[in-house]
């Protein structure tokens, strides 16, 4: 019984595996939500139906283009959520916070202070806005690979308990024989 | 193919968790102190299966090792994906709390089906190009039915899912392939190094 385990355990060990999930990355780029549906494993689901939702309530919806991306254009703040829902039972979302800028009263002051440095040195709010999605989005999408990755502890953990449970069950049924 | 969180409608749920509880049940009641090795190590093989990925086209499948388990364990199938899925669950996140009932069914029962259709043929018969096919049969049969039982459950959820269950099928095409070589070839080594364990298992009284 042993030798069988042991070759269950090399045959099936994988060296690299990623979650068989569904997974969204979206992210706030100018003035929209742009992203993509993707399966961990790395490759890009297209025609999968995507929803933009506000506050719960959806506002907008489309299908993911051939590379599995979307773009989907928002006005105003507040929390967005993505939605995708390939049909064969794999589903996935994703939040995205737009914050506004200078909407309260007595942040304005403070904001038009800082305005006014990044002009002076030739860059507008916005190109800068940018730049920091720009920069952001790739640091953001490691995470969510990172997240994501079926790390090989996890396989063990799940042998573990396995193992665990087993060996306790045998011993409960081991003492019953005996009687 | 494990159905994600937050698809299943309440009904099919329910229907789920309650056809998997009494499958469980059965099983448990039917694990001999000497069947427990073996319901550890197809579950653990359950486990790990899903995470070998084929990637054909657009979708992405993966193993599922239900066939080769239905055979040699009968019933106590149940004990063994649930215990398997409950794992991934936690570890993994595949699949959800609201899908675990369903996602047990559409795995394990097709592998208790292909049991109680071939399991006598795999018991008498000797390693060979004949048990090779049967356990292709085996292999193909168990994955097709999940196939069946997975797009049902989605199709009840919800008739918007019709469209897409066809494509679960032509999915897992080549998954049926593998899974029929790759039982035919289990099944031959089994039995050439371990027969017993093709034996029935003593029902503890």
């Amino acid at each position: 019984m042993k030798n069988l385990l042991i070759l269950l355990a090399v045959f099936l060990l994988p060296r690299s595996a990623m979650a068989h999930k569904m997974r969204v990355f979206a992210s706030n780029e100018g003035d929209s939500i742009k992203g993509y549906v993707y399966m961990s494993g790395g490759a890009r689901a297209s025609a999968v139906s995507i929803e933009l939702l506000k506050d719960g309530k959806m506002i907008l919806s489309d299908k993911t283009a051939q590379d599995g991306t979307f773009s989907f254009k928002i006005s105003g703040s507040g929390d967005y959520q993505i939605k995708a829902d390939s049909g064969d039972g794999h589903a996935a979302e994703s939040t995205v916070k737009i914050f506004s800028s200078g909407t309260q009263d007595n942040e304005i002051s403070k904001e038009s202070a800082v305005q006014s440095l990044p002009a002076s040195s030739g860059i507008s709010n916005d190109e800068l806005k940018k730049e920091i999605a720009a920069q952001i989005s790739p640091v953001l999408e490691k995470l969510e690979e990172m997240e994501e990755r079926t790390r090989f502890r996890d396989i063990l953990g799940g042998f573990g308990w396995i193992l665990g449970i087993a060996g306790i069950s045998a011993w409960f049924m081991s003492r019953k024989k005996k009687d | 193919m494990h159905i994600a969180e937050g698809i299943v409608s309440p009904s099919v749920m329910l229907a789920g968790y309650l056809a998997t509880g009494v499958a469980t049940a059965l099983g448990l009641r039917k694990t001999s102190y000497e069947a427990i090795p073996k319901l550890a190590a197809l579950s653990a093989a359950f486990f790990t299966a899903s995470l070998i990925h084929i990637n054909i086209g657009p979708s992405s499948t993966h193993l599922l090792l239900n066939g080769l388990a239905g055979i040699l364990l009968g019933i106590r199938i149940f004990p063994a994906a649930l215990s398997a899925l409950v794992l991934q669950m936690l570890f993994f996140s595949f699949g959800g709390i609201s899908s675990l009932g369903v996602n047990t069914i559409d795995m394990a029962l097709p592998g208790f089906l292909v049991y109680l259709a071939f399991s006598g043929t795999v018991r008498k018969a000797e390693p060979g190009i004949f048990l090779f096919i049967i356990g292709f049969c085996c292999g193909l049969t168990a994955t097709f039915l999940s196939c069946l039982f997975t797009s049902g459950a989605l199709v009840l959820c919800d008739t918007k899912y019709t469209g897409s269950a066809l494509i679960i099928f032509t999915a897992h095409i080549p998954v049926m392939l593998i899974e029929g070589i790759v039982t035919g070839f289990a099944l031959n080594f089994l039995k050439k190094v371990r027969p017993e364990i093709f034996k029935k298992d003593e029902i503890p009284s």
